[in-house]
């Protein structure tokens, strides 16, 4: 008697367990009824808990025709595992493990949607900052770089109106006119790409051709090559194809071109030797040239910077190396500097693959 | 009044200076006109011992820029009035500009005859 007493007590606390249990529980016998269900079971799948006993779990399944076949899938493998979003009352997202036990099945039920949501507003938060950035890299660009030449045709325009400009300085004035409206193109360009949408990135990469690319870009600038007098080799015999974004690796391409064009060392010919190389998880892209390089420890930090210019004299906007920075990590890669003034310099771009 | 005022133009594209100094000697054609491609030049001027009454900087020059410049200028403790002179429309800009004893003005490019005028008398 003291021992039946004990198990119905034993029974009672087991039973108490699975009724305050934080999880859903239903077991089930090898003919599929319900031998065992809890409250919170019940209101996870969505059906009446009272009555269940004994009847076959499927015929509480059938509004749910994806729990069913996992439940039979379960009897076929042993075990599974897998979340089914808008179940029951329709907005909660219910993970469901099932699997075979000594007399039967045991299925638990969990309710993971403030998991799931919290997820969400992370990733959207992070989006959020990285879209909040790239604006605020943009105002500065517009209350900058793109101010800078509007000012100037202001500046001229002014003048040659009141006609107080001297002759000789008129034709100063229309070259620079000129010149400010073309980089007033430029940095249109670059803030357009600036803007481009970064999530579309991954369905847009496709094959590329290196060399296609490379050569493509540099017949697009052939005339600022030729009076720079520059001798460009390339090797792509290691990487012949990358999978990348087309309009960001023509970019690339030609935002490192243009400088190394740049900022070339007027007392030798201009040399520049473009390569690829198979890394650890990817490619790496090095861009050499034996220009005026940059020191490095003088500017080391700010090398990528936004509206940093390092070299006296040239028409650089200070934009070209930050775009290039920003397109090679929204491509999930990195770019590296090698660089010592008057000994060229050498950009290593290392891209997943 | 009829003092000759020395004036220093410090901004790395030499067409901006033309115009400035078009500007300010048609204004006064009195003043003493000294442009600066390099604000290090200028500096090296300065702590020779040249003077200065009033300086027109620009910001956004490569090597030194002007923050840099006004760093330097500081400890120089000289009495001129430098005016900034930016194509950049940024309020941290300006608000940065203010931290300077020296700067009395932050002007947005480009210099005018009116803007001008009102900073001469």
């Amino acid at each position: 008697m003291l021992a039946d007493n004990h198990t119905s007590q034993l029974i009672a606390f087991l039973l108490s367990l699975v009724k305050n249990s934080p999880y859903g529980i239903i077991t089930m016998d090898f003919k599929g009824n319900v031998t065992i269900a809890n409250s919170l079971a019940a209101e996870h799948i969505g059906f009446p808990l009272e009555d269940s006993l004994d009847r076959p779990i499927l015929d509480f399944t059938q509004h749910l025709p994806e729990l069913s076949d996992k439940i039979r899938q379960c009897i076929k493998t042993g075990r599974v595992e897998f979340v089914l979003p808008k179940v029951s009352n329709g907005e909660r997202f219910i993970a469901f493990k099932a699997k075979i036990i000594s007399d039967g099945m045991l299925i638990t039920t969990e309710d993971i949607t403030d998991k799931v949501e919290s997820e969400e507003i992370k990733r959207l938060n992070s989006n959020l900052m990285a879209k909040n950035k790239k604006l605020g890299q943009y105002a500065y660009i517009v209350s900058h770089n793109l101010r800078a030449p509007v000012a100037n045709i202001m500046g001229i325009s002014d003048i040659l109106v009141t006609g107080s400009a001297p002759p000789q300085m008129q034709e100063t004035l229309f070259e620079k006119i000129r010149t400010s409206a073309h980089s007033l193109n430029e940095i249109l360009t670059d803030l357009n790409e600036m803007l481009a949408d970064d999530s579309l990135i991954q369905e847009m990469k496709q094959k590329l051709n290196l060399q296609e690319e490379f050569e493509t870009v540099a017949s697009s600038i052939s005339q600022q090559i030729e009076d720079a007098g520059a001798t460009i080799t390339t090797d792509f015999k290691n990487v012949r194809h990358i999978h990348s974004l087309k309009s960001y690796l023509r970019s690339i391409f030609a935002n490192l071109l243009t400088n190394s064009l740049k900022y070339k060392n007027p007392e030798k010919p201009l040399f520049v030797h473009i390569s690829a190389e198979i890394t650890k998880g990817g490619c790496a892209i090095c861009f050499e040239d034996n220009g005026l390089g940059i020191d490095l420890k003088k500017y080391g930090d700010k090398i990528f910077g936004m509206y940093k210019r390092f070299h006296k004299n040239t028409d650089g906007k200070g934009l070209g190396l930050h775009l290039v920075k920003m397109q090679v990590e929204a491509l999930g890669g990195n770019i590296s500097v090698e660089s010592a003034p008057l000994s060229g310099a050498k950009f290593t771009i290392f891209l997943e693959q | 009044m009829t003092q000759k005022k020395a004036i220093l133009l410090i901004d790395d594209d030499p067409v901006t200076n033309m115009i400035n100094e078009h500007y300010i000697s048609s204004q006064d054609g009195a003043a003493q006109i000294t442009a600066f491609l390099k604000p290090q030049e200028a500096l090296e001027k300065l702590r020779d011992g040249a003077m200065a009454d009033v300086i027109f900087l620009d910001i956004n020059m490569p090597e030194m820029d002007g923050w840099q410049f006004l760093d330097e200028f500081q400890k120089l403790e000289k009495t001129a009035k430098v005016f900034i002179l930016s194509s950049s429309i940024d309020p941290n800009d300006i608000k940065r500009s203010k931290q300077y004893v020296s700067v009395v003005g932050f002007i947005s490019k480009p210099l005018t005859s009116i803007s001008l005028k009102r900073l001469m008398v």
